[in-house]
């Protein structure tokens, strides 16, 4: 349902309030007035290239202290944080699959998926290291654990992608653009892969997805160019 | 994020890229180590040569090089030495009451020096025999214990002193040299060389001889035939037969031509009594021109001020290159950072902090630098054994 805003008075993953951001020469803004998203929905972000898809992650992660209004997410004002603490609650909470996959080329598959767990101190842990046996037989890439990126194809990555985003089981995973670079067949596959896991955790999703054949599998859709534009000169 | 994932993370990422990290610590490594290596090699240098020259308080030989005077003296190690005449210091050699040693060590054999002498040396330097006797017959000599071990003759065995030029017809024989006695390992420049009577070194020189009887030669053999009828006549010529060995034999036939005061010598170590004797024995030295006598820890003192001002010298083009390498060290870190920009903004991305990302950076460069100087300080524990063994190779 493109255009959709989903207002809820239960528990909020995301609770943004006149919310006014610009940046760039070209005084690029983003504006949301009242932005609710209930905790453990699947929303797909929609949006043509520069509308601002991208900002609204960023927003969302900590990482643009420089704005008007108030970002709670998972019920935290996280810029009254510092940035150091910003940080360790991403960490903790936020499980971010970038379009480019992000991976590090000196660690395995592996390596790569329980990487957050090991940055937050419990990859040592049987559990820890169970779950993402688990993850990586889900997404199909277990019997390359041991591989590094560059022997593995476009979609392996991307799952890895998605392992390393979900193996420390965040309260809200942000998916930006994840099938991006992938062919028909194998973006419904990751898609579902991440709603499934999604679900699984009860973790809140937002999907930045230009394919709007895959919009029916979300809960609700956002559409950021409603709030965004050039300021007038 | 705990100290533990980011040397887990710089580890891994050391480890990946092996062949950039393994240039860059085997540079660092050597910038590191080259300044000590320098220092210590100087330093044993100096412990050796003093040590050796401490044991000799005064050199005498022809005027000339100090330095190649004391090398001969103490190491036999200059053949191009002037040589000084035996006869030289006999004045001194009557009136004093030191200890006179002469030596002669401008000959090898298989590669080591040959040194004429007299046992007086051996007992000077407090050298046993850890095999066979003295020599005490022309031709017979002893070993030193590097000489034996390399050569693999002991007692009963003979080695050839070598000619001095392979292509020199008219020069002098070599000698057949029949080993007596192997000596104690001393540690010091006598374990390798060959030690026998000064006379013996003056038969290799060619001058001192034995050949058959003149008088015996087949005439058939003469290469011309003037005609003469004189029968009291002898004529030397190629087919008289030249020794080669000293054998009870032809021991008697051996014997020299000329004044035996003026047969050479290299060097004669002297070991007066006391510091005044020694002033005193320069002093008289030092009215013959022809003559120079050395105290070889000054010789060596003086040595190694030269030595040590190049050293300084070398230490600061060290320091300079070490400063260079490590701006060039600082340079590629930096540049390796600005590489791996991505990664560092996918590491913020995904939670990691600013502090810890530039911990992650400054492990690395630690890590790279630790080893560096753990291999430096390794490759400094390998030269400490290998120093003797250049040493010895060198000297």
């Amino acid at each position: 349902m493109v255009g959709f805003v989903e207002s809820s008075d239960g528990d909020l993953a995301l609770h943004v309030e006149r919310l006014y951001f610009s940046y760039g020469e070209a005084r690029f803004r983003l504006a949301i007035p009242s932005l609710s998203i209930a905790s453990g929905s699947r929303v797909a972000v929609i949006g043509p290239s520069g509308s601002g898809k991208s900002t609204l992650f960023n927003l969302i992660m900590g990482l643009s202290p420089n704005f008007q209004g108030r970002v709670e997410v998972l019920g935290e004002d996280i810029y009254s944080k510092t940035e150091a603490e910003r940080c360790h609650w991403r960490l903790q909470h936020v499980g971010f699959i970038p379009q480019n996959f992000a991976l590090l080329d000196y660690l395995s598959v592996k390596e790569q998926a329980i990487m957050p767990s090991k940055f937050l101190g419990n990859a040592d842990s049987k559990a820890a290291n169970k779950k993402v046996d688990q993850l990586l037989e889900r997404a199909g890439i277990a019997q390359m654990e041991s591989s590094y990126p560059e022997t593995l194809s476009q979609g392996e990555r991307q799952r890895v992608a998605i392992c390393r985003g979900l193996a420390h089981e965040p309260q809200l995973i942000l998916a930006d653009e994840p099938t991006g670079n992938l062919d028909p067949e194998t973006q419904r596959t990751i898609t579902t892969m991440i709603i499934d896991e999604a679900t699984r955790l009860s973790a809140t999703l937002l999907m930045i997805t230009h394919d709007h054949s895959l919009l029916s599998t979300f809960d609700h859709v956002i559409d950021i160019s409603q709030w965004s534009g050039k300021e007038r000169q | 994020m705990k100290g533990s994932a980011i040397a887990y993370l710089g580890v891994r990422h050391l480890k990946k890229h092996k062949f950039k990290t393994a240039l860059l610590i085997a540079s660092l490594a050597l910038v590191l180590f080259l300044p000590f290596a320098l220092r210590l090699s100087l330093q044993f240098l100096e412990l050796q040569l003093q040590g050796r020259a401490a044991s000799t308080p005064l050199l005498v030989g022809a005027a000339g090089s100090e330095l190649e005077l004391a090398f001969s003296g103490l190491y036999f190690s200059s053949p191009e030495l002037p040589l000084t005449r035996f006869g030289a210091i006999d004045q001194t050699r009557r009136s004093s009451s030191a200890t006179i040693i002469p030596a002669l060590s401008c000959f090898q054999a298989q590669g080591h020096p040959i040194v004429g002498t007299t046992l007086r040396y051996l007992e000077q330097r407090s050298i046993s025999l850890k095999d066979g006797r003295p020599f005490a017959f022309l031709g017979e000599c002893l070993l030193g214990s590097d000489v034996a071990a390399d050569t693999g003759l002991t007692v009963g065995d003979s080695l050839f002193s070598s000619p001095e030029t392979l292509f020199d017809l008219t020069g002098v024989y070599p000698l057949k040299l029949e080993v007596v006695g192997v000596l104690e390992k001393t540690g010091e420049a006598d374990d390798r060389a060959v030690f026998t009577d000064l006379k013996t070194t003056w038969i290799i020189a060619g001058l001192g001889h034995g050949h058959a009887e003149a008088s015996r030669i087949d005439n058939s053999k003469r290469l011309q035939d003037s005609g003469t009828t004189e029968t009291d006549t002898i004529r030397l010529n190629a087919s008289l037969r030249e020794f080669q060995e000293i054998t009870p034999e032809t021991a008697a036939s051996f014997h020299f031509h000329g004044n035996e005061s003026d047969y050479p010598v290299s060097t004669f170590l002297i070991f007066p009594g006391d510091a005044r004797e020694r002033a005193l024995l320069r002093a008289e030295f030092a009215k013959d021109a022809s003559l120079q006598a050395i105290v070889p820890t000054e010789v060596m003192d003086a040595f190694f001020a030269t030595v040590f001002r190049l050293e300084k010298f070398f230490f600061f083009a060290l320091l300079f290159i070490t400063f260079i390498m490590l701006m060039l060290a600082l340079l590629i870190f930096r540049l390796s950072l600005q590489l791996r920009r991505n990664e560092f903004a996918n590491l913020s991305l995904m939670g990691v902090s600013k502090s810890d990302r530039l911990g992650l950076a400054l492990f690395e460069g630690l890590a790279v630098l630790l080893c560096a100087a753990l291999v430096a300080a390794l490759a400094l524990v390998a030269l400490q054994f290998a120093l003797p063994v250049a040493f010895r190779s060198l000297l």
